[in-house]
């Protein structure tokens, strides 16, 4: 029996079809070509997204930076000591609405007054008792 | 060398062998052509995908092999390959004209599919993929060794199988 390793590879692996050849690189290529579109549409898209993000972070920054010292016209024509009231005012406001809002104080309902039980004790017997006098009595 | 031309060169020297391959694993023509051209797909799209590569062929083999799992996973239709396996006859070889060697590679055919598919597969890619030992175990992601133990198993049982038909030539 010739050794079978020698017989196998005598043997030999059906062919690749000769058409899978264009098929398949043809394939490849057009893979690239859409990868390499995508990535040049994602770069511009990302240019214009950096840009909008650079001239946000530039407002924000000139904001940030500006302090604002000035008050609006209304208040800086009112008369200092009336302003101090009004500040006081909008403060003690502003308190209020920003403090917890309170309970109102806890009043017990009142209670009506509890009747006396009557006496345990019994009247006298009815043969005890003084017969009432409608009369007066004979003398 | 421009990126069609490295494909095309890459494809001519290793599309026979990774056709192979795929045939032994799937079964089917139609999953071969996609999984090879999904293979050079992958390798146009990721220029530096060869680079620092030892063995050219045993990593478009692990990457046809990967792609292979994979496909068969999502269709689920790993365990009706391997339910059907050694029941119905592949034409992975080329057919000859000689009517002694038509018989004699139906029969080895036959034998060869009796095998598990890891010793087809390790089989297959030492007697037509080419690679050593070691590129195979690289290739399938296991030990050198388990490979040339696999492939020696693999030749046995085909040994074996193949015993009565030259008792009867003899």
């Amino acid at each position: 029996m010739k050794d079978i390793e020698q017989q196998l590879a005598q043997l030999k692996p059906k062919p690749i079809p000769a058409q899978w050849r264009k098929d398949i690189l043809a394939a490849a290529v057009d893979a690239r070509d859409i990868l390499e579109k995508s990535r040049k549409r994602s770069w511009s898209s990302r240019i214009a997204w950096g840009s909008l993000a650079a001239v946000w972070a530039v407002i924000i920054s000139l904001h940030c930076t500006t302090e604002r010292t000035e008050l609006s016209p209304y208040l800086a024509k009112m008369d200092p000591v009336i302003f101090q009231e009004y500040w006081r005012q909008q403060q003690q406001l502003m308190a209020e609405l920003l403090a917890p809002p309170s309970m109102p104080e806890f009043i017990p309902p009142r209670k009506a007054p509890v009747k006396q039980p009557l006496p345990a004790t019994p009247n006298p017997r009815s043969s005890d008792r003084a017969l009432p006098t409608k009369y007066p009595p004979m003398v | 060398m421009s990126l069609p031309d490295e494909i095309a060169r890459i494809y001519d020297e290793h599309a026979q062998a990774l056709f192979a391959y795929l045939m032994t694993l799937t079964r089917s023509e139609t999953d071969t052509h996609d999984l090879l051209q999904e293979v050079f797909v992958r390798l146009a799209t990721r220029e530096r995908l060869l680079e620092g590569v030892a063995s050219e062929r045993g990593f478009l083999i692990r990457l046809a092999h990967n792609l292979a799992v994979d496909a068969m996973r999502r269709r689920d239709t790993r365990s009706r390959n391997h339910d059907q396996f050694g029941l119905e006859r592949q034409d992975e070889l080329a057919t000859g004209a000689d009517p002694d060697a038509m018989t004699l590679q139906a029969t080895m055919e036959s034998a060869l599919n009796t095998l598990p598919e890891e010793q087809r597969t390790v089989v297959h890619l030492k007697t037509w993929g080419g690679l050593t030992f070691e590129e195979i175990a690289t290739a399938l992601d296991i030990l050198p060794n388990t490979a040339a133990s696999r492939y020696r198993y693999g030749i046995d049982k085909i040994r074996e199988q193949l015993r009565p038909y030259y008792n009867e030539i003899q």
